[in-house]
């Protein structure tokens, strides 16, 4: 099954091109990488996914329902889920709070309820805290429940945002340079959870990396863009030996 | 001064001090979240005022019915003061002084309404308690200030209750420290922002309702939310604790330089002294070094 469909998608900023009739498939429980050089692009994709952004062209379909128009918090909903290049917690939330915002907002039930404090929120607040203990316990960040983000390493932030990202049940992960920042031993943690979490809970996950080692270890189709367009796409032993990519990341004397 | 008469008006003070507290979070709650001072919050305690008057007085003279009655009212005039005059322009990605403009005129709008239509006369709320005093030995308590007093901490427990530990509150204060990531996690931030004007609506019909019922209504009873406003900025923008704190500290103040230096004085001291701590601490009683980002 196709998780992620994009037809034609373009998208400009001012006068400068950010990405041009972009093409791409996903298919469900595929790990899939887009790399390229600064400036390619690659962001763009995940903000035209998730909705930061509307696109000038095109359109992107998710398990087959047509979500160009949708807003950025029904596209979450439905289960689109993503991590920041610059990492984005919530610095006045502690640990646990910043699980709990991301608790997703499928099962609604009035403010009165809440305010009144009727039974079937109390049961469901209830539930979200098991939810987020249980993904701070998967990913081991529980003795950090209570704290604030600020405060923790940069690579237990990283941790932190994956793990939040687990609280809205998603289909289809988005990672935006998940190994910025982190030390070799770290990233070979992360590729060992990106494939656990992958394999655990049956999601389909996009990364977009700098870090070749990683993309080309845990990724089963890689796309390759320059200056906002596809040069290349294939599986990772293809991608290392493809002229045109060598080219884009090595200059025209490669 | 006599000790008796220091704690008496110590208490005075805490209660009005209390009613401070609501104004300044109900002032912080918005300005945490789209980063402007939003003045119109004297518009809501104005309404309140004045239609907490006119239930409790015409309608059904009872205290609880009534002002619980006023505070959702009150929150329903946050929610329509949002839609009407600050979503359009938020959608629209309008600068923050826009905002402050917009909301500036919303009170005056509000206030110059209630002068002309009713600014001839003071409007007192129904005696809803007979013997107005507790004596205690020498002392003496006003059974009013007692009444302002409880309904401002239970009111301000509540809403620390539902911003700690609710999800619509986690998401308000999330939204608090960045508005534009909310959305990617499934939150609709349109809801969020109304649910806090709801919120602040109804701490401002409860101040309408507490400031009409322990002074009279007359059309500038909502120029006293900048004693809130100022409570909010001592206290430290961002921080409602800090704003609770500073709102009790200031209606202290005011009682007991009222009884030492007279009711005349008492603002001139107060004014001056709260720019000489705002020289001294920008960043206010809470003090994170708050910035704010446009």
């Amino acid at each position: 099954m196709d998780v992620l469909r994009i037809e034609g998608v373009s998208k400009n900023f001012g006068g400068v091109t950010a990405l041009v009739d972009f093409f791409m498939v996903q298919h469900e429980n595929e790990i899939t990488g887009i790399i390229g050089p600064n400036g390619a692009g690659k962001t763009t994709v995940f903000n035209l996914i998730n909705g930061v952004y509307p696109l000038d062209n095109g359109r992107i379909f998710f398990i087959n329902q047509d979500i160009t128009e949708s807003p950025a918090h029904k596209r979450a909903e439905m289960g689109i889920s993503r991590t920041f290049q610059n990492i984005r917690l919530f610095k006045n939330l502690n640990v646990l709070d910043n699980m709990k915002v991301a608790c997703g907002w499928k099962v609604r039930y009035s403010l009165w309820e809440e305010m009144i404090r009727l039974p079937r929120p109390q049961r469901e607040e209830k539930e979200i805290d098991e939810k987020a203990r249980y993904f701070l316990e998967y990913l081991n960040l529980t003795q950090y429940a209570n704290q604030r983000p600020d405060n923790l390493p940069y690579g237990i932030q990283r941790r932190l945002e994956l793990a939040r990202t687990l609280m809205a049940e998603p289909k289809l992960l988005l990672l935006d340079e998940p190994a910025a920042g982190l030390n070799p031993k770290e990233v070979v943690s992360l590729m060992e959870m990106i494939k656990k979490l992958q394999q655990d809970y049956n999601l389909t996950i996009i990364i977009v990396e700098h870090h070749m080692e990683l993309i080309m270890k845990i990724c089963s189709l890689i796309h390759v863009l320059d200056f906002g367009k596809k040069i290349a796409v294939g599986k990772p032993e293809e991608i290392k030996r493809n002229e045109s990519v060598l080219q884009a990341y090595l200059g025209d004397g490669a | 001064m006599k000790i008796n008469l220091i704690l008496q008006q110590l208490l005075n003070g805490i209660s009005l001090g209390g009613v401070y507290a609501l104004m300044a979070v109900g002032f912080g709650l918005i300005f945490n979240v789209l980063k402007f001072s939003n003045f119109s919050h004297g518009g809501v305690v104005a309404i309140c005022a004045y239609f907490g008057y006119f239930i409790s007085q015409h309608v059904y003279p009872n205290f609880i019915v009534t002002l619980i009655l006023t505070a959702i009212v009150g929150g329903f005039i946050g929610v329509i003061i949002e839609k009407l005059i600050f979503r359009p322009i938020r959608l629209k990605g309008a600068p923050l002084t826009l905002f402050l403009v917009n909301s500036i005129t919303a009170a005056m709008l509000v206030q110059q309404f209630f002068a002309v239509m009713w600014g001839d006369n003071y409007y007192p709320y129904p005696e809803f308690i007979k013997e107005t005093a507790i004596h205690i030995g020498e002392f003496t308590v006003s059974k009013i200030y007692l009444l302002m007093l409880s309904i401002s901490a239970f009111v301000l427990l509540i809403l620390s209750y539902i911003l700690r530990k609710t999800k619509i509150g986690i998401a308000i204060r999330a939204a608090s420290s960045d508005i534009r990531t909310p959305s990617l996690m499934g939150i609709n931030i349109d809801f969020v922002i109304s649910t806090a004007f709801f919120f602040a609506g109804i701490l401002g019909g409860v101040t309408g309702y507490l400031l009409g019922m322990a002074f009279t209504v007359d059309p500038f009873i909502g120029s006293m939310i900048l004693k809130g406003i100022i409570a909010a900025i001592i206290g430290g923008m961002g921080s409602l604790g800090g704003g609770v704190v500073a709102g009790l500290l200031l209606g202290v103040a005011e009682s007991l330089l009222i009884a030492e230096i007279g009711a005349s004085l008492t603002p001139i001291v107060i004014y001056a002294s709260i720019i000489l701590l705002l020289l001294i601490r920008p960043e206010g009683i809470s003090g994170k070094g708050y910035i704010v980002k446009a």
